[in-house]
Protein backbone atom coordinates (compact mmCIF):
# COMPACT_ATOMS: atom_id res chain seq x y z
CA UNK A 1 0.00 0.00 0.00
CA UNK A 2 2.73 2.54 0.80
CA UNK A 3 4.31 1.79 -2.45
CA UNK A 4 1.83 2.74 -4.14
CA UNK A 5 0.60 5.85 -2.50
CA UNK A 6 4.49 6.38 -3.02
CA UNK A 7 4.21 6.11 -6.72
CA UNK A 8 0.79 8.05 -7.29
CA UNK A 9 2.56 10.84 -4.92
CA UNK A 10 5.73 10.69 -7.14
CA UNK A 11 4.09 10.20 -10.74
CA UNK A 12 0.90 12.53 -10.46
CA UNK A 13 1.28 15.08 -7.23
CA UNK A 14 4.41 16.23 -7.16
CA UNK A 15 4.55 16.30 -11.09
CA UNK A 16 1.48 18.10 -10.82
CA UNK A 17 2.97 20.70 -8.88
CA UNK A 18 6.55 21.22 -10.22
CA UNK A 19 4.30 21.71 -13.41
CA UNK A 20 2.43 23.91 -11.47
CA UNK A 21 4.87 26.24 -10.17
CA UNK A 22 4.44 29.11 -12.03
CA UNK A 23 1.26 29.46 -11.02
CA UNK A 24 1.21 28.51 -6.96
CA UNK A 25 4.30 31.06 -7.05
CA UNK A 26 1.96 33.99 -8.34
CA UNK A 27 -0.89 33.36 -5.79
CA UNK A 28 1.92 32.91 -3.01
CA UNK A 29 3.25 36.46 -3.88
CA UNK A 30 -0.65 37.97 -4.71
CA UNK A 31 -2.04 36.80 -1.33
CA UNK A 32 1.29 36.70 0.85
CA UNK A 33 3.74 39.11 -0.64
CA UNK A 34 1.19 41.92 -0.59
CA UNK A 35 3.05 45.23 1.45
CA UNK A 36 0.33 44.82 4.37
CA UNK A 37 0.04 43.04 7.39
CA UNK A 38 -1.12 39.73 6.03
CA UNK A 39 -2.14 38.02 8.54
CA UNK A 40 -5.17 40.67 9.26
CA UNK A 41 -5.79 41.23 5.52
CA UNK A 42 -6.66 37.28 5.37
CA UNK A 43 -8.88 37.58 8.53
CA UNK A 44 -10.52 40.72 7.07
CA UNK A 45 -11.05 38.92 3.53
CA UNK A 46 -12.40 35.22 5.28
CA UNK A 47 -15.25 37.05 7.45
CA UNK A 48 -15.86 39.08 4.23
CA UNK A 49 -16.60 35.54 2.80
CA UNK A 50 -18.50 33.86 5.88
CA UNK A 51 -20.96 37.37 5.85
CA UNK A 52 -21.60 37.73 2.11
CA UNK A 53 -22.90 35.01 0.36
CA UNK A 54 -22.12 36.20 -3.19
CA UNK A 55 -18.72 36.58 -1.98
CA UNK A 56 -18.61 32.91 -1.16
CA UNK A 57 -19.91 31.88 -4.18
CA UNK A 58 -17.62 33.48 -6.19
CA UNK A 59 -14.95 31.46 -4.42
CA UNK A 60 -16.34 28.23 -4.64
CA UNK A 61 -16.26 29.32 -8.57
CA UNK A 62 -12.58 29.73 -8.08
CA UNK A 63 -11.91 26.74 -5.92
CA UNK A 64 -13.78 24.87 -8.84
CA UNK A 65 -11.86 26.22 -11.54
CA UNK A 66 -9.02 24.81 -9.77
CA UNK A 67 -10.78 21.30 -9.51
CA UNK A 68 -11.87 21.63 -13.30
CA UNK A 69 -7.95 22.32 -13.41
CA UNK A 70 -6.89 19.00 -11.26
CA UNK A 71 -9.54 16.60 -12.99
CA UNK A 72 -7.86 17.90 -16.72
CA UNK A 73 -4.20 17.08 -15.49
CA UNK A 74 -4.98 14.07 -14.00
CA UNK A 75 -7.16 12.19 -17.02
CA UNK A 76 -4.31 13.86 -19.69
CA UNK A 77 -1.68 12.04 -16.91
CA UNK A 78 -3.22 8.98 -16.87
CA UNK A 79 -3.68 8.37 -20.69
CA UNK A 80 -0.07 9.32 -21.44
CA UNK A 81 1.68 6.42 -23.01
CA UNK A 82 4.33 6.49 -20.25
CA UNK A 83 1.70 6.35 -17.25
CA UNK A 84 -0.28 3.35 -18.98
CA UNK A 85 1.83 0.90 -15.94
CA UNK A 86 -1.12 2.88 -13.71
CA UNK A 87 -3.49 0.50 -15.25
CA UNK A 88 -2.70 -2.37 -13.18
CA UNK A 89 -4.32 -0.45 -10.47
CA UNK A 90 -7.77 -1.59 -11.75
CA UNK A 91 -6.56 -5.25 -10.68
CA UNK A 92 -7.12 -4.54 -7.08
CA UNK A 93 -10.37 -3.71 -7.07
CA UNK A 94 -12.79 -0.35 -7.87
CA UNK A 95 -13.26 0.32 -4.11
CA UNK A 96 -9.18 0.43 -3.03
CA UNK A 97 -8.66 1.79 -6.92
CA UNK A 98 -10.88 4.79 -5.77
CA UNK A 99 -9.17 5.05 -1.82
CA UNK A 100 -5.89 5.66 -3.88
CA UNK A 101 -7.27 8.39 -6.14
CA UNK A 102 -9.19 9.65 -3.18
CA UNK A 103 -5.13 10.56 -1.77
CA UNK A 104 -4.36 11.60 -5.01
CA UNK A 105 -7.00 14.20 -4.99
CA UNK A 106 -6.46 15.35 -1.51
CA UNK A 107 -3.41 15.73 -2.03
CA UNK A 108 -3.56 18.34 -4.93
CA UNK A 109 -6.50 19.69 -3.89
CA UNK A 110 -4.41 21.06 -0.49
CA UNK A 111 -4.15 24.07 -1.19
CA UNK A 112 -8.11 24.65 -1.10
CA UNK A 113 -8.22 22.49 1.60
CA UNK A 114 -6.11 24.90 3.41
CA UNK A 115 -7.81 28.07 2.96
CA UNK A 116 -10.90 26.59 3.39
CA UNK A 117 -10.38 25.18 6.83
CA UNK A 118 -9.01 28.92 7.27
CA UNK A 119 -12.17 30.48 6.10
CA UNK A 120 -13.97 27.62 8.69
CA UNK A 121 -11.84 28.58 11.55
CA UNK A 122 -12.95 32.42 10.88
CA UNK A 123 -16.46 30.99 10.01
CA UNK A 124 -17.31 29.38 13.55
CA UNK A 125 -15.69 32.09 15.43
CA UNK A 126 -18.95 34.51 13.61
CA UNK A 127 -20.83 31.66 14.31
CA UNK A 128 -21.25 31.55 10.36
CA UNK A 129 -22.74 27.76 10.45
CA UNK A 130 -24.55 27.74 7.54
CA UNK A 131 -21.37 29.25 5.61
CA UNK A 132 -18.93 26.25 7.31
CA UNK A 133 -21.41 23.77 6.26
CA UNK A 134 -21.76 25.16 2.59
CA UNK A 135 -18.26 25.27 2.59
CA UNK A 136 -17.72 21.63 4.16
CA UNK A 137 -20.29 19.99 1.82
CA UNK A 138 -18.31 21.46 -1.61
CA UNK A 139 -14.89 20.02 0.12
CA UNK A 140 -16.32 17.06 0.56
CA UNK A 141 -18.09 16.58 -2.91
CA UNK A 142 -14.75 17.99 -4.56
CA UNK A 143 -12.90 15.24 -3.12
CA UNK A 144 -15.21 12.55 -3.41
CA UNK A 145 -16.83 12.57 -6.45
CA UNK A 146 -13.84 13.62 -8.68
CA UNK A 147 -11.79 10.72 -7.78
CA UNK A 148 -14.40 8.53 -9.15
CA UNK A 149 -13.65 10.67 -12.61
CA UNK A 150 -10.33 9.35 -12.36
CA UNK A 151 -11.34 5.78 -11.66
CA UNK A 152 -13.61 6.01 -14.85
CA UNK A 153 -10.56 7.51 -16.75
CA UNK A 154 -8.30 4.18 -15.66
CA UNK A 155 -10.95 2.15 -16.80
CA UNK A 156 -10.92 3.46 -20.07
CA UNK A 157 -14.84 3.88 -19.24
CA UNK A 158 -14.41 7.91 -19.98
CA UNK A 159 -13.60 8.73 -23.48
CA UNK A 160 -12.04 12.17 -22.76
CA UNK A 161 -12.76 14.85 -20.40
CA UNK A 162 -12.83 18.08 -22.04
CA UNK A 163 -13.75 21.32 -21.40
CA UNK A 164 -15.51 23.08 -24.15
CA UNK A 165 -16.15 26.45 -22.35
CA UNK A 166 -15.88 28.44 -26.00
CA UNK A 167 -15.95 25.72 -28.57
CA UNK A 168 -13.55 27.30 -30.81
CA UNK A 169 -15.48 27.90 -33.96
CA UNK A 170 -13.41 30.99 -34.98
CA UNK A 171 -10.77 29.94 -37.84
CA UNK A 172 -7.35 31.61 -37.30
CA UNK A 173 -4.58 31.55 -39.88
CA UNK A 174 -1.81 28.99 -38.43
CA UNK A 175 1.47 30.68 -38.90
CA UNK A 176 4.42 30.22 -36.66
CA UNK A 177 2.78 33.48 -34.74
CA UNK A 178 -0.30 31.61 -34.03
CA UNK A 179 0.24 27.97 -33.76
CA UNK A 180 1.41 28.21 -30.27
CA UNK A 181 -1.16 30.30 -29.12
CA UNK A 182 -3.82 28.09 -30.53
CA UNK A 183 -1.74 25.07 -28.97
CA UNK A 184 -2.24 26.84 -25.79
CA UNK A 185 -6.03 27.69 -26.44
CA UNK A 186 -6.64 24.18 -27.18
CA UNK A 187 -4.45 21.80 -24.58
CA UNK A 188 -4.29 24.41 -22.13
CA UNK A 189 -7.50 26.24 -21.78
CA UNK A 190 -7.51 25.55 -18.18
CA UNK A 191 -4.11 27.32 -17.31
CA UNK A 192 -4.67 30.04 -19.86
CA UNK A 193 -8.42 30.53 -17.95
CA UNK A 194 -6.55 30.70 -14.22
CA UNK A 195 -4.09 32.27 -15.36
CA UNK A 196 -5.72 35.13 -17.61
CA UNK A 197 -8.37 35.13 -14.15
CA UNK A 198 -5.68 36.31 -11.86
CA UNK A 199 -4.05 38.41 -14.21
CA UNK A 200 -7.32 40.67 -14.58
CA UNK A 201 -8.36 40.12 -11.18
CA UNK A 202 -4.75 41.63 -9.76
CA UNK A 203 -4.95 44.71 -12.39
CA UNK A 204 -8.69 45.49 -12.16
CA UNK A 205 -8.18 45.41 -8.27
CA UNK A 206 -5.61 47.98 -8.28
CA UNK A 207 -7.79 50.23 -10.63
CA UNK A 208 -10.42 49.72 -8.70
CA UNK A 209 -8.87 50.57 -5.14
CA UNK A 210 -5.47 52.57 -5.83
CA UNK A 211 -5.89 56.23 -5.25
CA UNK A 212 -3.53 57.87 -6.96
CA UNK A 213 -2.76 61.74 -5.08
CA UNK A 214 -0.63 62.86 -8.40
CA UNK A 215 0.72 61.42 -11.47
CA UNK A 216 3.00 58.66 -11.26
CA UNK A 217 3.72 55.70 -13.81
CA UNK A 218 5.71 53.25 -11.52
CA UNK A 219 2.43 52.00 -8.94
CA UNK A 220 0.53 50.99 -12.72
CA UNK A 221 3.97 49.37 -13.88
CA UNK A 222 4.48 47.50 -11.52
CA UNK A 223 1.05 46.17 -10.88
CA UNK A 224 0.87 45.50 -14.98
CA UNK A 225 4.35 43.54 -14.58
CA UNK A 226 3.04 41.40 -11.98
CA UNK A 227 0.27 40.90 -13.82
CA UNK A 228 2.63 39.94 -16.99
CA UNK A 229 4.52 37.61 -14.57
CA UNK A 230 1.60 35.28 -13.67
CA UNK A 231 1.95 34.53 -17.79
CA UNK A 232 5.26 32.87 -17.15
CA UNK A 233 3.24 29.34 -16.74
CA UNK A 234 2.29 29.68 -20.49
CA UNK A 235 5.64 30.84 -21.86
CA UNK A 236 7.38 27.84 -20.19
CA UNK A 237 4.80 25.62 -22.05
CA UNK A 238 4.37 27.46 -25.26
CA UNK A 239 8.49 26.88 -25.33
CA UNK A 240 7.86 22.95 -24.27
CA UNK A 241 5.55 22.70 -27.36
CA UNK A 242 7.99 24.37 -29.94
CA UNK A 243 10.85 21.88 -28.47
CA UNK A 244 7.98 19.00 -28.63
CA UNK A 245 6.37 19.78 -31.76
CA UNK A 246 8.04 22.58 -33.96
CA UNK A 247 11.60 21.25 -34.52
CA UNK A 248 11.40 21.71 -38.27
CA UNK A 249 11.28 25.33 -38.14
CA UNK A 250 14.44 25.55 -37.28
CA UNK A 251 14.85 23.97 -41.05
CA UNK A 252 12.75 26.90 -42.14
CA UNK A 253 14.50 29.89 -44.44
CA UNK A 254 13.86 33.12 -41.71
CA UNK A 255 16.15 35.11 -40.66
CA UNK A 256 17.00 35.53 -36.98
CA UNK A 257 15.63 38.75 -36.84
CA UNK A 258 12.09 37.87 -38.18
CA UNK A 259 11.56 34.92 -36.02
CA UNK A 260 12.54 37.28 -33.01
CA UNK A 261 9.84 39.91 -34.62
CA UNK A 262 7.50 36.94 -34.59
CA UNK A 263 8.01 36.13 -31.12
CA UNK A 264 7.09 39.72 -30.14
CA UNK A 265 4.24 39.71 -31.71
CA UNK A 266 3.04 36.57 -30.72
CA UNK A 267 3.33 37.65 -26.64
CA UNK A 268 1.74 40.92 -27.61
CA UNK A 269 -1.10 38.59 -29.11
CA UNK A 270 -1.26 37.00 -25.46
CA UNK A 271 -1.16 39.84 -23.74
CA UNK A 272 -3.93 41.69 -25.48
CA UNK A 273 -6.74 40.98 -22.63
CA UNK A 274 -4.56 42.81 -20.01
CA UNK A 275 -3.42 45.63 -22.24
CA UNK A 276 -7.00 46.23 -23.35
CA UNK A 277 -7.94 45.76 -19.76
CA UNK A 278 -5.62 48.63 -18.99
CA UNK A 279 -7.27 51.37 -20.57
CA UNK A 280 -9.57 51.05 -17.85
CA UNK A 281 -6.99 53.34 -15.67
CA UNK A 282 -6.84 55.59 -18.39
CA UNK A 283 -6.44 58.65 -18.07
CA UNK A 284 -5.51 58.38 -14.15
CA UNK A 285 -3.22 56.26 -14.42
CA UNK A 286 -1.60 56.77 -17.23
CA UNK A 287 -1.12 59.38 -20.37
CA UNK A 288 -1.06 58.19 -24.03
CA UNK A 289 2.29 58.67 -24.29
CA UNK A 290 2.93 55.89 -21.39
CA UNK A 291 0.78 53.42 -22.72
CA UNK A 292 3.91 52.45 -25.17
CA UNK A 293 6.22 51.67 -22.03
CA UNK A 294 3.50 49.78 -20.65
CA UNK A 295 2.96 47.59 -24.20
CA UNK A 296 6.62 47.29 -24.66
CA UNK A 297 7.45 46.55 -20.73
CA UNK A 298 5.11 43.86 -20.46
CA UNK A 299 5.57 42.19 -24.04
CA UNK A 300 10.09 42.32 -23.77
CA UNK A 301 9.89 40.83 -20.16
CA UNK A 302 7.36 37.84 -21.81
CA UNK A 303 10.14 37.68 -24.28
CA UNK A 304 12.85 38.17 -22.15
CA UNK A 305 11.87 34.99 -20.62
CA UNK A 306 10.70 32.87 -23.15
CA UNK A 307 14.62 33.20 -24.69
CA UNK A 308 15.68 32.56 -21.21
CA UNK A 309 14.82 29.85 -21.76
CA UNK A 310 16.84 28.66 -24.78
CA UNK A 311 19.97 29.25 -22.80
CA UNK A 312 19.61 25.43 -21.84
CA UNK A 313 17.38 22.60 -20.88
CA UNK A 314 15.76 24.67 -17.99
CA UNK A 315 13.41 22.81 -16.03
CA UNK A 316 10.37 24.61 -14.50
CA UNK A 317 11.76 24.80 -10.74
CA UNK A 318 14.59 26.32 -12.44
CA UNK A 319 12.28 28.83 -14.45
CA UNK A 320 10.69 29.95 -11.66
CA UNK A 321 13.73 30.96 -9.69
CA UNK A 322 14.69 32.72 -13.15
CA UNK A 323 10.97 34.55 -13.25
CA UNK A 324 11.29 35.65 -9.27
CA UNK A 325 14.64 36.60 -9.94
CA UNK A 326 13.93 38.96 -12.64
CA UNK A 327 10.52 40.15 -11.31
CA UNK A 328 12.83 41.06 -8.33
CA UNK A 329 15.19 42.57 -10.47
CA UNK A 330 12.40 44.69 -12.20
CA UNK A 331 10.70 45.55 -9.30
CA UNK A 332 13.78 47.89 -8.00
CA UNK A 333 14.32 48.80 -11.06
CA UNK A 334 11.32 50.34 -11.89
CA UNK A 335 11.80 52.32 -8.54
CA UNK A 336 14.48 54.90 -10.30
CA UNK A 337 11.34 55.48 -13.07
CA UNK A 338 13.66 54.23 -15.76
CA UNK A 339 11.03 54.82 -18.67
CA UNK A 340 11.01 53.46 -22.01
CA UNK A 341 14.63 52.79 -21.48
CA UNK A 342 13.73 49.76 -19.31
CA UNK A 343 11.69 47.97 -21.99
CA UNK A 344 14.63 48.55 -24.69
CA UNK A 345 17.13 47.44 -22.56
CA UNK A 346 15.05 44.05 -22.13
CA UNK A 347 14.27 43.24 -25.54
CA UNK A 348 18.10 44.06 -26.40
CA UNK A 349 19.00 41.54 -23.50
CA UNK A 350 16.22 39.11 -25.03
CA UNK A 351 17.82 39.64 -28.62
CA UNK A 352 21.12 39.06 -26.95
CA UNK A 353 20.10 35.70 -25.62
CA UNK A 354 18.08 34.89 -28.88
CA UNK A 355 20.97 35.65 -30.87
CA UNK A 356 23.26 33.83 -28.95
CA UNK A 357 21.36 30.27 -28.19
CA UNK A 358 18.38 30.17 -30.98
CA UNK A 359 20.57 27.85 -33.31
CA UNK A 360 22.98 26.84 -30.33
CA UNK A 361 21.38 25.14 -27.67
CA UNK A 362 19.94 21.19 -27.79
CA UNK A 363 15.96 21.15 -28.10
CA UNK A 364 15.01 17.58 -25.76
CA UNK B 1 26.99 19.53 -53.53
CA UNK B 2 27.55 19.18 -50.06
CA UNK B 3 30.79 20.12 -48.36
CA UNK B 4 31.60 19.29 -44.17
CA UNK B 5 34.05 21.37 -42.89
CA UNK B 6 35.58 19.70 -39.66
CA UNK B 7 32.12 18.38 -38.30
CA UNK B 8 32.62 17.49 -34.74
CA UNK B 9 28.74 17.06 -32.76
CA UNK B 10 29.36 16.13 -29.47
CA UNK B 11 26.69 14.95 -26.44
CA UNK B 12 27.72 16.12 -22.62
CA UNK B 13 31.43 14.46 -23.34
CA UNK B 14 31.16 11.88 -25.86
CA UNK B 15 31.87 12.78 -29.31
CA UNK B 16 28.58 11.04 -31.35
CA UNK B 17 30.12 12.41 -35.29
CA UNK B 18 32.92 13.64 -36.36
CA UNK B 19 34.05 14.56 -40.12
CA UNK B 20 36.80 15.87 -40.89
CA UNK B 21 36.72 16.62 -45.00
CA UNK B 22 33.60 15.30 -47.00
CA UNK B 23 32.00 16.05 -50.12
CA UNK B 24 28.99 14.45 -51.21
CA UNK B 25 27.88 15.20 -54.89
CA UNK B 26 24.62 15.61 -56.13
CA UNK B 27 22.50 12.47 -57.22
CA UNK B 28 20.71 10.44 -54.85
CA UNK B 29 22.95 9.02 -52.02
CA UNK B 30 22.27 6.30 -49.55
CA UNK B 31 23.60 6.56 -46.19
CA UNK B 32 23.94 3.07 -44.00
CA UNK B 33 25.09 2.33 -41.00
CA UNK B 34 24.24 0.41 -37.58
CA UNK B 35 21.40 1.69 -34.95
CA UNK B 36 23.25 4.79 -32.72
CA UNK B 37 26.10 5.15 -35.77
CA UNK B 38 24.67 9.02 -36.05
CA UNK B 39 23.14 8.40 -39.56
CA UNK B 40 19.81 10.44 -37.97
CA UNK B 41 22.35 13.32 -36.03
CA UNK B 42 24.16 13.64 -39.55
CA UNK B 43 20.40 14.32 -41.16
CA UNK B 44 19.56 16.78 -38.54
CA UNK B 45 23.19 18.41 -38.79
CA UNK B 46 22.78 18.71 -42.38
CA UNK B 47 19.04 20.26 -42.09
CA UNK B 48 19.65 22.96 -39.48
CA UNK B 49 17.98 21.34 -36.42
CA UNK B 50 20.76 20.73 -34.13
CA UNK B 51 24.05 22.38 -33.03
CA UNK B 52 27.72 21.49 -33.90
CA UNK B 53 31.10 22.04 -34.49
CA UNK B 54 32.40 23.02 -37.93
CA UNK B 55 30.18 24.01 -41.14
CA UNK B 56 28.48 22.51 -44.18
CA UNK B 57 28.22 24.05 -47.43
CA UNK B 58 25.68 23.57 -49.76
CA UNK B 59 25.97 24.21 -53.74
CA UNK B 60 29.91 25.48 -52.72
CA UNK B 61 28.23 28.66 -51.64
CA UNK B 62 26.12 29.20 -48.98
CA UNK B 63 27.35 28.24 -45.49
CA UNK B 64 24.64 27.03 -42.81
CA UNK B 65 26.98 28.97 -40.27
CA UNK B 66 27.13 32.00 -42.04
CA UNK B 67 24.66 32.32 -44.90
CA UNK B 68 22.09 30.43 -42.62
CA UNK B 69 18.87 31.64 -44.42
CA UNK B 70 19.94 31.48 -47.63
CA UNK B 71 21.39 27.42 -46.70
CA UNK B 72 18.03 26.45 -45.44
CA UNK B 73 15.94 27.85 -48.85
CA UNK B 74 18.53 24.64 -50.08
CA UNK B 75 17.90 21.98 -47.95
CA UNK B 76 14.39 20.23 -46.57
CA UNK B 77 13.65 17.19 -44.07
CA UNK B 78 11.53 14.50 -43.26
CA UNK B 79 12.09 12.65 -39.76
CA UNK B 80 12.07 9.24 -39.09
CA UNK B 81 9.08 9.60 -36.57
CA UNK B 82 7.92 13.55 -37.79
CA UNK B 83 5.39 15.01 -34.93
CA UNK B 84 3.33 17.51 -35.33
CA UNK B 85 0.87 19.20 -33.38
CA UNK B 86 -2.36 17.32 -33.37
CA UNK B 87 -4.86 19.97 -33.82
CA UNK B 88 -3.37 20.95 -37.27
CA UNK B 89 -4.50 19.50 -40.45
CA UNK B 90 -2.42 17.97 -43.23
CA UNK B 91 -4.26 20.97 -44.84
CA UNK B 92 -2.99 23.85 -42.54
CA UNK B 93 0.60 22.15 -42.04
CA UNK B 94 1.07 22.81 -46.17
CA UNK B 95 -0.14 26.16 -46.32
CA UNK B 96 2.03 26.66 -43.76
CA UNK B 97 5.36 24.60 -44.91
CA UNK B 98 4.43 26.07 -48.59
CA UNK B 99 4.47 29.70 -46.96
CA UNK B 100 8.08 29.32 -45.51
CA UNK B 101 9.57 27.64 -48.03
CA UNK B 102 7.73 29.00 -51.37
CA UNK B 103 6.30 26.22 -52.44
CA UNK B 104 3.28 25.35 -54.24
CA UNK B 105 -0.07 24.19 -52.49
CA UNK B 106 -2.01 22.64 -55.66
CA UNK B 107 1.25 20.20 -56.05
CA UNK B 108 1.77 19.40 -52.44
CA UNK B 109 -2.15 18.20 -52.32
CA UNK B 110 -1.19 16.07 -55.71
CA UNK B 111 1.28 14.66 -53.67
CA UNK B 112 -0.98 13.65 -51.02
CA UNK B 113 -3.17 12.07 -53.80
CA UNK B 114 -0.60 9.96 -55.23
CA UNK B 115 0.48 8.77 -51.19
CA UNK B 116 -3.64 7.62 -50.97
CA UNK B 117 -3.91 10.37 -48.07
CA UNK B 118 -5.54 13.51 -49.92
CA UNK B 119 -9.22 12.14 -48.67
CA UNK B 120 -8.05 12.92 -44.24
CA UNK B 121 -6.64 16.61 -46.04
CA UNK B 122 -8.95 18.47 -43.63
CA UNK B 123 -8.87 16.28 -41.10
CA UNK B 124 -6.62 16.84 -37.40
CA UNK B 125 -3.39 15.13 -37.65
CA UNK B 126 -4.46 13.76 -34.26
CA UNK B 127 -6.42 10.99 -35.82
CA UNK B 128 -3.75 10.13 -38.48
CA UNK B 129 -2.06 6.33 -38.53
CA UNK B 130 1.31 6.55 -38.10
CA UNK B 131 1.92 5.44 -41.50
CA UNK B 132 -0.40 8.23 -42.96
CA UNK B 133 1.75 11.00 -40.90
CA UNK B 134 5.39 9.70 -42.68
CA UNK B 135 3.54 9.80 -46.23
CA UNK B 136 2.41 13.15 -44.89
CA UNK B 137 6.37 14.56 -43.56
CA UNK B 138 7.50 13.12 -46.63
CA UNK B 139 5.10 15.28 -48.73
CA UNK B 140 6.29 18.14 -46.61
CA UNK B 141 10.24 17.64 -47.66
CA UNK B 142 9.13 18.09 -51.24
CA UNK B 143 7.77 21.46 -50.65
CA UNK B 144 9.36 24.05 -52.26
CA UNK B 145 12.48 24.47 -54.63
CA UNK B 146 15.19 22.85 -52.23
CA UNK B 147 18.61 21.50 -54.08
CA UNK B 148 18.91 18.31 -51.11
CA UNK B 149 15.86 16.14 -49.35
CA UNK B 150 16.99 14.44 -47.03
CA UNK B 151 14.54 11.55 -46.10
CA UNK B 152 15.22 9.84 -42.79
CA UNK B 153 14.04 5.69 -43.10
CA UNK B 154 11.48 7.34 -45.58
CA UNK B 155 10.26 3.27 -46.24
CA UNK B 156 9.34 2.64 -42.34
CA UNK B 157 6.00 2.43 -41.58
CA UNK B 158 4.84 2.87 -45.18
CA UNK B 159 2.94 0.24 -47.34
CA UNK B 160 4.53 -1.73 -50.22
CA UNK B 161 2.53 0.49 -53.12
CA UNK B 162 3.43 3.97 -51.24
CA UNK B 163 7.37 2.88 -51.10
CA UNK B 164 6.96 2.24 -55.10
CA UNK B 165 5.02 6.03 -55.59
CA UNK B 166 7.77 7.61 -53.08
CA UNK B 167 10.74 5.75 -55.26
CA UNK B 168 9.04 7.52 -58.04
CA UNK B 169 8.93 10.86 -56.70
CA UNK B 170 12.41 10.63 -56.28
CA UNK B 171 13.63 9.80 -59.47
CA UNK B 172 10.77 12.18 -61.10
CA UNK B 173 12.27 15.00 -58.87
CA UNK B 174 15.99 14.29 -59.08
CA UNK B 175 15.58 14.10 -62.92
CA UNK B 176 12.85 17.12 -63.38
CA UNK B 177 14.50 20.00 -60.75
CA UNK B 178 18.26 18.61 -60.49
CA UNK B 179 17.31 17.74 -56.56
CA UNK B 180 19.45 15.96 -54.74
CA UNK B 181 18.62 13.39 -52.37
CA UNK B 182 20.55 11.72 -49.15
CA UNK B 183 18.73 8.75 -47.51
CA UNK B 184 18.64 7.08 -44.47
CA UNK B 185 17.53 3.35 -44.97
CA UNK B 186 17.49 -0.23 -43.31
CA UNK B 187 15.73 -1.64 -45.64
CA UNK B 188 17.01 -2.61 -49.27
CA UNK B 189 15.73 -1.10 -52.06
CA UNK B 190 15.70 -3.30 -55.25
CA UNK B 191 17.52 -1.29 -58.62
CA UNK B 192 14.12 -1.20 -60.31
CA UNK B 193 12.86 0.79 -57.14
CA UNK B 194 15.93 3.11 -56.91
CA UNK B 195 18.99 3.27 -57.56
CA UNK B 196 21.62 5.35 -55.94
CA UNK B 197 24.90 7.36 -57.46
CA UNK B 198 26.79 6.91 -54.36
CA UNK B 199 26.18 5.06 -51.04
CA UNK B 200 27.64 6.67 -47.33
CA UNK B 201 28.64 4.43 -44.10
CA UNK B 202 28.23 5.73 -40.98
CA UNK B 203 30.48 3.82 -38.77
CA UNK B 204 32.92 4.24 -35.53
CA UNK B 205 31.05 8.09 -35.25
CA UNK B 206 32.42 9.34 -38.90
CA UNK B 207 31.13 8.83 -42.60
CA UNK B 208 32.91 7.66 -45.65
CA UNK B 209 31.90 6.30 -48.71
CA UNK B 210 31.49 2.88 -48.83
CA UNK B 211 33.79 0.99 -51.52
CA UNK B 212 32.25 -0.69 -54.01
CA UNK B 213 32.38 -4.40 -52.61
CA UNK B 214 31.05 -3.19 -49.73
CA UNK B 215 28.25 -2.01 -51.21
Amino acid sequence: MKTTLSILQKVLVNHFYKVNAGLFMFLFFVLFGLPYNVGELHKAVANLIAQNQLLLLIVLAVWFLYNLKCIDYITKEIKLPQQQFLTCLQNIGTKKCFGYLCFVQFMIFIPVIAYAVFIIIIALKNNAYIVVGEIAVFILIMLLITPIIYVRTLQNRLREISFHFFTSTVRISKTIITIPLVYIWNSRKQMLLIAKFFSLLLLLLFIRTYEPDHYDIRPLLLCFLLSTISNCAIVFEIKSFENNYLQLIYNFPISLFRRFMQLIIMYALLLLPELLLVWKAYPLFFHLTDYIQLILASVSLLVLLHTTLLTGNINMDAFIKIVFAIAMALFFIILYDPGIILPVVILLIAFGFFHAYYHETEKT
Amino acid sequence: MLQFNLIKKKYFDATILSVDALTINNGIVLLQGENGSGKTTLLKMIAGLIPFEGDIIVKNNFSLKKQRTAYLRCINYAETEPLYPGFLTAQELIKFFCNAKKGSVAETETLLQHLHIYDMYKKPVSIYSSGMIKKLSIALAFVGEPKWILLDEPLITTDKNAIDVICNLIKERNAKAATSFLITSHQNFNGAQLSFTNKLLAHDHTITTMHEDNA
